[in-house]
């Protein structure tokens, strides 16, 4: 099969692009062009941008719009740290290129506006990475369509990342929010609520189809000390309604690599009035208990002590957690996801206006945990 | 059989180990058939459970859905930070009908029944043993619609 899809890569590693790059190397659709990025960024970025393109034996473009210009480029996978992620993403699009979108989409919402105007007017597709193509989700998709859990009453939704060396936190306080929320991603911390809240929120629109009406946000310091040197959350948590009036609560956050036995938890209890269901990416599942080495966590690599990338975790030979293996139908790529979609001429589920109601519900939380107020969707312009 | 105060022992004595660390948070739902009248009281129940495991004074409520909608979730937050999730819903439901994780600032516990049941699952809190001034206080959150803050110096 010759490749139709060349793919190019904004941001290399120490980015989840080294993910991303991966699941379009594996696709045979696709061939990887170029890794590039604005052309004024520092040294480090730079040289980790360089190191992906090197490590995938493609080439380093150092200015973005000489990469734009390429005709062999049809997919823009773009990893930019979040400050920068919302020009570029713009940029991308203007080009007419479509767009496949680190999560979550921007940090402020002038931004998420102006990408949802720009992929409007330049009518590319677009995906932001969610978990809307795992199994599980299809499987709490549909349970609602199917109307087997009758009314629905409540939706609770939770992710936690099993990463990070925990318990260094300092306790008893509560944490002080700032409004816009500034500072996404560090080297040592990332903001939590965004980083992994994303997900939970984006799962309840799809599933529910409803918009977020009322948003009552908390963010909190509950794990590690090196978030709260840089004042951001590792934890928050949402108390909302939606446009009919349904309850949703959703809790996301790092929590530390020994505190679940896998990658952390990651479900959706969807309250029906005929049945009550509990959609869990970690179920079904065996449990295997043997006589090897019990699994203990990886030295904290200087670059990333919170286990953010695959690259700094393979050089502190990070193992894999074996104890659950899960038993449920092989996942497809959410690369593979989006391919699919343009296969079919068909927009993504999680397109760039889907993934700017997910900023809009983020934005919503960290100014309700700054004000200590319900915050009401959408947010003023 | 395992009754709900059980339940609420094992955490207590598995936080008192210490295994755990400082409980920072904790999500609790439970699904049963209540009356709808009984929602608030078996919220207090539950509410009450949970402050013991945080070990400090409930600071803040915030209520979402209502007890005739046969759902009611309530925010917690504590006066030293700690937050928790505690959520009633009149539901059908598989085993105890109760979600409940507990995380502290070390490790967390989950709580699995499987299809175990509880041998008082409908049995409401005895008649006068929901702390009254906790009702009050999810009364209020509940008709409110707002956060509720409480005076930290004084009960609950």
């Amino acid at each position: 099969m010759k490749p139709r899809y060349g793919i190019l890569l904004v941001s290399g590693n120490h980015t989840h692009q080294e993910n991303y790059a991966a699941a379009f190397a594996a696709d045979r659709r696709c061939r990887l062009i170029a890794v590039t990025d604005e052309p004024d960024i520092d040294n480090r970025r730079r040289q980790l941008n360089e190191r992906l393109a090197k490590a995938l034996n493609i080439p380093y473009i150092a200015d973005l719009k000489e990469a734009l210009a390429r005709k062999d480029v049809h997919v823009v996978s773009v990893c930019a740290p979040p400050e920068r992620r919302g020009r570029i993403i713009v940029r991308c699009a203007e080009a007419g290129k479509h767009l496949y979108l680190d999560k979550s989409l921007a940090p402020q919402l002038g931004q998420a506006d102006a990408i949802v105007a720009a992929v409007a007017k330049a009518g590319v597709r677009s995906h932001m990475f969610s978990f809307i193509s795992q199994p599980w989700a299809r499987e709490a998709k549909q349970l609602l369509e199917g109307k087997r859990l009758g009314r629905l009453l409540a939706v609770h939704a939770d992710a936690f990342f099993a990463k990070g060396r925990t318990g260094t936190a300092r306790l008893g306080m509560r944490r002080k929010e700032e409004y816009p929320p500034q500072r996404h991603q560090l080297i040592e911390a990332k903001r939590e609520l965004d980083n992994v809240g994303v997900y939970p929120i984006t799962l309840v629109r799809w599933l529910t189809g409803q918009r977020f009406r009322t948003v009552l946000g908390v963010t909190a310091n509950y794990f590690f000390q090196e978030h709260q040197k840089h004042n951001v959350e590792d934890f928050g948590l949402l108390a909302c309604t939606l446009d009919d009036g349904l309850p949703v609560t959703v809790v996301a956050g790092r929590y530390g690599w020994t505190t679940h036995p896998a990658g952390g938890v990651n479900r959706v209890v969807l309250v029906g009035s005929r049945q009550t269901a509990v959609i869990d990416a970690n179920r079904p599942r065996l449990e295997v208990y043997t006589d090897e080495v019990p699994w203990a966590p990886p030295n904290p690599h200087p670059q990333d002590p919170m286990g953010f990338w695959s690259s700094t975790q393979d050089e502190v030979h990070t193992r894999p957690k074996r104890t659950w293996v899960g038993a449920g139908p092989a996942p497809q790529s959410d690369a593979a996801y989006f391919l699919d979609r343009l296969d079919a001429k068909r927009d993504s589920e999680i397109n760039a206006a889907e993934a700017a109601l997910a900023t809009e519900v983020l934005l919503a939380a960290y100014r309700s945990a700054a004000t200590r107020q319900v915050v009401t969707l959408p947010l003023p312009r | 059989m395992t009754t709900l105060a059980d339940l609420h022992r094992a955490v207590q004595s598995t936080l008192a180990s210490k295994r755990l660390g400082q409980t920072v948070f904790v999500r609790y739902l439970l699904h049963n058939q209540d009356r709808p009248d009984a929602a608030l009281p078996r919220l207090a129940q539950l509410t009450a459970a949970v402050r013991e495991w945080v070990g400090q004074p409930l600071e803040r409520v915030y209520a979402v859905g209502a007890p005739k909608s046969g759902q009611v979730s309530l925010t917690l937050e504590f006066h030293g930070g700690a937050t928790a999730l505690v959520s009633w819903a009149a539901a059908p439901h598989r085993g105890d009908g109760i979600d409940l994780t507990v995380v502290g600032n070390r490790g967390a516990l989950y709580h699995d029944a499987g299809s175990a049941r509880l041998a008082d699952a409908g049995a409401l809190p005895p008649a006068g043993a929901a702390d009254k001034s906790l009702l009050a206080v999810l009364e209020r959150a509940v008709r409110s619609g707002r956060p509720e803050t409480l005076d930290v110096g004084g009960a609950p």
